[in-house]
C-alpha cells in the first residue's frame, strides 16, 4: 500500500493569522462587490424567480390530446405495466367514438410514488404521455392533492406548461381507419 | 418415443415437450387442419414430405422432423399468412398477453413485414353477437374453433363462415344469437381477440391477473376453474383443464357468477344492531351458549360450505352440544340441467354432507324450532327460506338467539341477533365433494381487508377456544383437512396438499351422471404419452 504524506505547512503558513486574513479578504471582497453591484448576483430568488430549465428536461407528466381534445391515450396500460413504482392507475372504458373503442375513464398518477424514471413515456405506443412540463417542484398540502387526475394532466393551459417546450412529434396510427397501408 | 395408438403427431409432440406451433387445433375439439401452422416433415418412401401434424396419426416406426429448415419455413410462412391482414391493435385488444398469434409470432415468426398492397378491411370492430360475446371481424383468423365448439358441444350451431377467399368471415346465422348456455367458452378458445367477453371487456389487462386454482361452486358438478384476480378484486373465472371432468369448458352461469361473490357482502361483526369486533362478538356468543342446556342449542350446516366448515361445526356439536340438533336443509330451487355440465342441484358440497353424515332431512328440525325447543341456533352459510321473509320471521321468531355466519346479506342475516361475516370460496381454501364423488380442492385467491372476516371453520375454532372445548387448535384450513382425513374413513391417507389438482374420486355413491353424456369421446385425446 502506498502511503501518501501530507504536504505539511511551510514558512508564513505556520502562523495561521496570515492565512485567516487572506480568507477573510476573499469573503469581504465578495460581500462589498455584491453590495454595490446587486445586478450581477448569481443567486436566483426561488420560488419567486425560476430559472429556465434545459430543453428536454424530464419534468412532470402531461397527457397529450387528439385534435378534438379527447385524450390520445387508449388505456392500453403499457405505462402502468412498465412503471416500476406502480404509480399509474388507469380505468378503461368504452369510448363514445367507435373508431377509438377504448379510452381511459380515469387516469391517475400518484406523484408521491413516481420516481421520474420516464419508462411510461418510453412504453407508450401512441406518444400519449410525455414528461415535458418543466416543473420539478411537485409539492402539496395533502396526499390527495398529489394524485394527479386525467383532467389536470390534460390541462395544457396550466401555468406550469410552457408552450412548445418540446417540438411536437408525429403520431403513428397503428390501427383503425387512420392506419396507413 | 412411444404414444398410445391413434394419437396424432401434434399431440404426441406436445405431450412429450417437443415444441410445435399450432393454432386451430384444440385438444377437445375435432381436428379441422385449416391453419397449416403445425407443419412437420415425415419421412416416407419418396423422402421427407411436409404435412400437418394435427391430422396425421402416429404409426409404428414413423420418423418425424419438427425443426428442419423446410418444416420451419413452412410453419413461418403459414403464420405470416395468418398475420397478413391482422389489425395489430394489441394495445386495445383484451386478448393481448394470452393471444396465440402474439406468442407464436414471438416464438416462430419474427419476420419482416412484407405486405406491399393496402390492407383489406373486413369491417365490424364490435359486432354484438350474443348476450355475453362481442365479435371483432378484423382480428379473426378463421380458425373455426368457435364453430366447431358450438357444433359439437352445445350443438346449437349459431356460427358459420360466409363469403369466400379473403372476404370470408365468421358470423351468426340470420336471426340467431350466440345465446347458448356455454357461449363464454368460445372466447376462451378463440386464439386471437376476435371473440371477447362483454363482462371482461376493457376491465383489466391479462398480465396483471393472478391465477388461483379453484372449483366452481355454482352447482353440484364442481367444474375446475381458475380465479383470476388483481388487487383484491376478482375479474373473471376461467375454466381449468381437467380431462376427467369439465375438459376445458364451463357454463356461462358459473363463469359470470364472479361478481356475486364480491357484492352484497356482510362487512362486520354485528350484535343486535351495533357493530362489534370479532373478539367481543365471540365472547358475547360464548357467554350466551354456555348459559344454555346442550339440548337448547341447534345448528344448520350447509351444502355451500366447504368440507372443513361442516366438519368443524359437526365436531363442535359432538363435543359440546347434541349432534342430533345439526341439520343441513337442501332448499334451493332446481336449476337447468343438460347433457354437458350443468346440474339441477345447486349444491357444491352435498356429497360432503353425506360423507360427514350430516342429515339433510330437515322436517323434524323445523317442527322443533317452531315449537320453540331451541334457544340458540347457529346458521352457517345458509338462507333456508330464500326470499320468503314471512316464513323466516315466523320460524326464527321462536329462537331467542339466532347466530348467522354468512358472507352475503340475506333474509336470515336480517333476522339474526348475532352476525359474523364469513368468506366466500374466493377468499378461503377448502374442499368440496362434487356430485360424481370427486374430492376437489380450492385455494384462497384474495385476502379480505377486514381481519374480522374469517373463514367459518376458523371462526368456529375460535368460538370453541372461548368455550374451553379441547381439540380445536387449528391455525389454517389444510390442518383441519388433515385432521378430518384421520377421522373420516373415506378420506384416509389423504392430505390437503396431496389432493391432485383435478381432484380425487372418493368411494361414495355418485348422485349425478358423468358429464358430457352423448358427446362422443374426442379421438385426439388419448391421455399423456410415454416417452
Amino acid at each position: 500500500m502506498k502511503v501518501v504524506q501530507r504536504p505539511g505547512m511551510k514558512g508564513p503558513e505556520k502562523i495561521y493569522v496570515v492565512e485567516v486574513l487572506k480568507g477573510l479578504w476573499l469573503t469581504f471582497s465578495h460581500v462589498f462587490y455584491n453590495l454595490f453591484h446587486p445586478e450581477k448576483l448569481p443567486t436566483v430568488f426561488f420560488p419567486e424567480e425560476k430559472k429556465a430549465l434545459p430543453p428536454a428536461t424530464r419534468g412532470r407528466h402531461r397527457l397529450m390530446k387528439r385534435e378534438d381534445d379527447s385524450p390520445r391515450c387508449t388505456a392500453c396500460m403499457l405505462c402502468a405495466t412498465a412503471c416500476p413504482a406502480e404509480c399509474i392507475h388507469i380505468q378503461a372504458a368504452e369510448s363514445p367514438d367507435p373508431n377509438i373503442e377504448k379510452f381511459p375513464e380515469k387516469f391517475d398518477i400518484d406523484m408521491l410514488r413516481c420516481v421520474y424514471c420516464g419508462f411510461c413515456v418510453e412504453a407508450c405506443p401512441l406518444d400519449a404521455i410525455r414528461m415535458d412540463i418543466p416543473e420539478v417542484t411537485v409539492a402539496g398540502y395533502t396526499r390527495d392533492s398529489l394524485v394527479y387526475h386525467k383532467e389536470f394532466l390534460m390541462d395544457h393551459d396550466n401555468k406550469d406548461v410552457v408552450a412548445d417546450y418540446n417540438p411536437p412529434r408525429p403520431v403513428l396510427w397503428t390501427h383503425g381507419p387512420h392506419a396507413k397501408p | 418415443m412411444e404414444v398410445p395408438d391413434g394419437t396424432n403427431v401434434l399431440e404426441a409432440a406436445l405431450s412429450n415437450d417437443v415444441p410445435l406451433e399450432h393454432f386451430c387445433y384444440h385438444r377437445y375439439l375435432p381436428v379441422a387442419g385449416n391453419c397449416r401452422t403445425c407443419m412437420v416433415e415425415i419421412e416416407g418412401p419418396k423422402g421427407a414430405m411436409l404435412t400437418i401434424g394435427c391430422n396425421t396419426k402416429v404409426a409404428e416406426g414413423m420418423v418425424i422432423h419438427t425443426d428442419t429448415p423446410k418444416a420451419k419455413a413452412a410453419q413461418k410462412n403459414a403464420l405470416e399468412m395468418l398475420l397478413l391482414d391482422h389489425p395489430l391493435d394489441c394495445p386495445i385488444c383484451d386478448k393481448a398477453g394470452e393471444c396465440k398469434l402474439q406468442n407464436q409470432y414471438m416464438e416462430y415468426g419474427l419476420y419482416d413485414f412484407r405486405r406491399g398492397v393496402p390492407r383489406y378491411f373486413k369491417g365490424g370492430k364490435d359486432e354484438d353477437i350474443g348476450e355475453h360475446v362481442i365479435l371483432d371481424q378484423e382480428r379473426c383468423v378463421l380458425c373455426t374453433r368457435c364453430i366447431r365448439f358450438v357444433d359439437e358441444l352445445p350443438k346449437t350451431s349459431e356460427l358459420g363462415i360466409v363469403n369466400r377467399g379473403h372476404e370470408s368471415k365468421i358470423t351468426i346465422f340470420p336471426g340467431a344469437r350466440l345465446d347458448n348456455a356455454y357461449s363464454g367458452n368460445v372466447t376462451d378458445i378463440c386464439p386471437v381477440g376476435a371473440l371477447t367477453l362483454k363482462e371482461f371487456r376493457f376491465k383489466q389487462r391479462v398480465w396483471f391477473l393472478k391465477k388461483t386454482e379453484s372449483v366452481c361452486p355454482g352447482c353440484a358438478r364442481g367444474c375446475n376453474i381458475t380465479v383470476e384476480h388483481n388487487r383484491g378484486r376478482v375479474y373473471r373465472f376461467m375454466p381449468r383443464e381437467s380431462a376427467e371432468l369439465n375438459k376445458t369448458w364451463i357454463c356461462d352461469e358459473g363463469r359470470f357468477s364472479f361478481n356475486y361473490y364480491q357484492e352484497n357482502r356482510v362487512e362486520e361483526v354485528r350484535v343486535g344492531s351495533s357493530p362489534k369486533t370479532l373478539k367481543e362478538g365471540m365472547e358475547q356468543l360464548a357467554g350466551i351458549l354456555s348459559g344454555l342446556d346442550k339440548e337448547e342449542v341447534a345448528a344448520i350446516a350447509s351444502p355451500w360450505a366447504s368440507l372443513e366448515d361442516n366438519f368443524i361445526l359437526k365436531k363442535l356439536f359432538e363435543k359440546k352440544f347434541n349432534v342430533k340438533n345439526l341439520v343441513a336443509p337442501l332448499w334451493a330451487k332446481k336449476g337447468d340441467t343438460d347433457h354437458l355440465l350443468k346440474l339441477a342441484e345447486k349444491y357444491p358440497n352435498e356429497q360432503g354432507l353425506n360423507l360427514l353424515g350430516i342429515p339433510t332431512d330437515s322436517k323434524d328440525f323445523w317442527d322443533k324450532m317452531e315449537k320453540g325447543a331451541f334457544k340458540a341456533v347457529i346458521v352457517m352459510s345458509q338462507n333456508p327460506f330464500g326470499q320468503d321473509e314471512g316464513r323466516a320471521r315466523k320460524t326464527y321468531g321462536k329462537v331467542k338467539t339466532l347466530v348467522v355466519l354468512s358472507a352475503h346479506k340475506t333474509k336470515t342475516v336480517e333476522q339474526a341477533s348475532l352476525v359474523f361475516p364469513a368468506r366466500p370460496f374466493t377468499e378461503k381454501s377448502g374442499t368440496f365433494v362434487n356430485a360424481t364423488s370427486r374430492l376437489q380442492r380450492f385455494r384462497q385467491a384474495i385476502e379480505p381487508e377486514n381481519p374480522d372476516i374469517v373463514e367459518s371453520s376458523l371462526g368456529l375454532c375460535r368460538l370453541a377456544k372461548v368455550l374451553m372445548v379441547e381439540g380445536f387448535e387449528f391455525e389454517d384450513t389444510p390442518s383441519i383437512f388433515n385432521a378430518m382425513a384421520k377421522e373420516v374413513e373415506v378420506l384416509k391417507g389423504l392430505t390437503f396438499h396431496s389432493i391432485p389438482p383435478t381432484g380425487k374420486v372418493l368411494d361414495l355413491n355418485p348422485i349425478a351422471p358423468e358429464p358430457f353424456q352423448g358427446v362422443k369421446a374426442q379421438p385426439n385425446v388419448l391421455g399423456k404419452a410415454k416417452a
